[in-house]
C-alpha cells in the first residue's frame, strides 16, 4: 500500500524534470534504493496494486502539484542543483525541451510509433516500430 | 477458421482518425535476415504512383486525416525504391494534402543504401529515419545477413556513419536476441561508441515460418526485465542515450498529466491506413498485409483503385475484425491492471500468440507493456523513500 502524500511528493518532483529528467531521477532512485523486504503476495493482489497505482498517478498528475513539491529534501536539493547545472539529462540541459509530449517536435510516432514491428519485417517487429 | 455472423450496424459509429498511413513500396529487401518471417522478399514489384495517388486522395477526401500525418515507408527495405521515386511522391502527396494537415514521412531502413542523395532526401523533407541495427557485429551478423549469407554488419554502420556525416537525425531499432538481452552494457558501448543517442528495442518474436528459441522460454520475461533495467541504469549514469523508447514511451504514458485515455490506433478502424504496392488495403496491424484468412477476406478491406475509405469501413472484412478486436478490448479493459497505459493491446500479435483478435494477454504485453510499467512503478516507489528517509540520490549505477 502507498501513502498517497508520498506519491504525491515525488510526482510533484518528477513533473517539471520533464521526460529525460523524469527518467534520469527514477534511474537514479531505482538503482540506489535499498528496498524493504516485504511479504509475498499474490498476483492479483499485485495486479490490483498496479491499477490503483496507475490511476492514482495520472489522476494527481491531472491536478495541480506546486504545493506538493518537497523542498529542502535532500534528494530535492540535488534535482535542484542538476536542474540548474545541467548535471543531468541529456548533456546541458536538452532535457529542459524534451517536455511532456513534446518530444520529437511532436512527431507522435517516434520510433515509427508502432510496437509492432518485429524481427526486422512487419512482425516479428512490432514492435518494429 | 471462420468469422462469426456479422452484426447489422457497425460496432461503433465513431468516426476514425487516422493517425498514420503505411506504404509498402515494394515487398523486396535487398537482404535476407534469419527471423524475417516475410514471404514476397524476393518479389520486385514496385508502387505506381498512380496508387500513391489514389492512396492520398483516398486518405484526403475521407475527411479522417488528423492534423499531423505520418506516413510510414516500410516493406520490404524502402531504400530498395529509388530516392527520385520518393521525391516525385513526396511532391504529388503534398500537391494532394488539404491545408491544416502537416505530413511527415518516416523510413524504417537496414541502412545498407543510405548514400548522400538519400540523405539530401531526408534533409529536403525532414524525414524521420530509424535504421536496424541489432549491435555489435557478431550480435549483428548473426541474423542480418545478405542472400549469400554473409553479415550486413559494415554496411549498415557506413549508413550511419553517412547519416551522421551529413547531419541527419535518426533512430536506431535492435532486435534483442539471446547474447545481446545477457550483455546490456556491451550493447550500450556499441551505441556509444557509434554515437547513437536514441534507441529502440523488439524482441525476437516467433513468426511465420521463424521460431523464436528466446520467446519459447517461459524467462523472456525476466530476461528483458534485467536488461532493460541495468540498460537504463548506466544510459542515465553517463548521460550516454536521449532516448530509450521502452521506459521513456511507457513513461510519458503513465505520467501524462492530461489523464487522457491512450489512444491506442491499432484497435480503432483507419486508426493506420496500410496500403501495399497493389493498393491494397487493410488497418489495424501493417502485419496484415500478406497475411491469410478466409474469415477475414485475408485482411483486406478494399483497393484504394476502386473503393473509398467509407465504402472500406464498411467492408464485411473491417466489420468482422472490428467486431471481433473490439471483443478483445472490452476484455482487456475488464481483466488486466495495465489498460490504462495500454489500450487494449495489439491485434496482431492476440492472433498470432491465441489465435484470435478476441483475446486478451499475449507475451508481447508482457514485455512490452508490463515490464516497462512493473520498471517504472517500482522506482517511483523507490523515490518515495528516497524523499521521506530525506537520504541522497545518486547516480544511476
Amino acid at each position: 500500500m502507498h501513502s498517497r502524500n508520498r506519491t504525491n511528493r515525488a510526482l510533484a518532483l518528477l513533473l517539471p524534470a520533464g521526460l529525460i529528467g523524469a527518467s534520469t531521477i527514477l534511474a537514479s532512485a531505482h538503482a540506489t534504493a535499498v528496498r524493504p523486504a516485504t511479504a509475498a503476495t499474490g498476483d492479483a493482489a499485485v495486479e490490483r496494486d498496479v491499477a490503483n497505482r496507475l490511476a492514482y498517478i495520472r489522476t494527481t498528475l491531472a491536478t495541480d502539484l506546486t504545493e506538493t513539491r518537497p523542498a529542502g529534501t535532500k534528494a530535492s536539493k540535488l534535482i535542484l542543483a542538476w536542474m540548474n547545472f545541467g548535471g543531468f539529462g541529456w548533456r546541458n540541459g536538452g532535457w529542459r525541451n524534451g517536455g511532456w509530449r513534446n518530444w520529437g517536435n511532436g512527431w507522435h510516432n517516434w520510433g515509427n510509433g508502432w510496437h509492432n514491428w518485429g524481427n526486422g519485417g512487419w512482425h516479428n517487429f512490432w514492435h518494429n516500430w | 477458421m471462420s468469422a462469426m455472423p456479422l452484426p447489422e450496424a457497425p460496432v461503433t459509429d465513431r468516426t476514425p482518425s487516422i493517425t498514420t498511413v503505411v506504404v509498402q513500396p515494394t515487398p523486396f529487401c535487398n537482404i535476407a535476415c534469419r527471423y524475417c518471417y516475410l514471404p514476397d522478399r524476393d518479389s520486385t514489384a514496385r508502387m505506381s504512383l498512380d496508387t500513391v495517388r489514389a492512396t492520398f486522395e483516398a486518405v484526403f477526401a475521407s475527411g479522417w486525416s488528423l492534423p499531423d500525418l505520418t506516413v510510414i515507408w516500410h516493406a520490404g527495405e524502402p531504400l530498395a525504391v529509388p530516392a527520385a521515386w520518393y521525391q516525385e511522391a513526396f511532391e504529388l502527396i503534398d500537391a494532394l494534402r488539404p491545408q491544416g494537415i502537416r505530413v511527415r514521412h518516416a523510413f524504417q531502413t537496414n541502412g545498407t543504401l543510405i548514400t548522400p542523395d538519400w540523405c539530401a532526401l531526408f534533409r529536403r523533407w525532414d524525414v524521420g529515419v530509424g535504421v536496424s541495427i541489432d549491435g555489435p557485429r557478431e550480435i549483428h551478423d548473426a541474423n542480418r545477413v545478405n542472400r549469400k549469407g554473409r553479415g550486413t554488419f559494415d554496411k549498415t554502420l557506413a549508413g550511419i556513419a553517412c547519416l551522421q556525416a551529413e547531419d541527419v537525425p535518426f533512430h536506431v531499432i535492435s532486435v534483442l536476441s539471446a547474447p545481446s538481452l545477457a550483455d546490456p552494457e556491451g550493447m550500450l558501448a556499441f551505441y556509444v561508441d557509434n554515437g547513437i543517442a536514441d534507441i529502440c528495442f523488439n524482441v525476437e518474436e516467433s513468426e511465420g515460418d521463424h521460431v523464436s528459441s528466446l520467446l519459447a522460454e517461459r524467462s523472456a520475461k525476466d530476461l528483458f526485465s534485467d536488461f532493460l533495467i541495468r540498460f537504463w541504469h548506466r544510459s542515465r549514469h553517463d548521460e550516454s542515450v536521449r532516448f530509450l523508447r521502452e521506459i521513456d514511451r511507457m513513461l510519458e504514458r503513465i505520467m501524462d498529466p492530461t489523464n487522457a485515455s491512450v489512444e491506442n490506433a491499432q484497435v480503432n478502424p483507419f486508426g493506420m491506413v496500410n496500403v501495399d504496392c497493389k493498393g491494397n488495403v487493410s488497418s489495424f496491424s501493417p502485419e496484415l498485409l500478406g497475411m491469410k484468412h478466409a474469415g477475414y477476406d485475408n485482411f483486406i478491406v478494399g483497393n484504394v483503385h476502386h473503393d473509398s475509405l467509407e465504402d472500406m469501413l464498411r467492408s464485411s472484412s473491417m466489420r468482422a475484425m472490428q467486431r471481433d478486436i473490439s471483443a478483445g478490448v472490452k476484455a482487456c479493459k475488464a481483466e488486466c491492471a495495465y489498460f490504462s497505459v495500454c489500450g487494449g493491446g495489439s491485434p496482431i500479435n492476440k492472433l498470432t500468440e491465441n489465435g484470435s483478435f478476441s483475446t486478451t494477454h499475449t507475451r508481447f504485453c508482457d514485455l512490452i507493456e508490463k515490464v516497462p510499467t512493473d520498471i517504472i512503478l517500482d522506482a517511483l516507489s523507490d523515490l518515495e523513500r528516497t524523499i521521506e528517509h530525506d537520504v541522497p540520490l545518486r547516480s544511476a549505477v
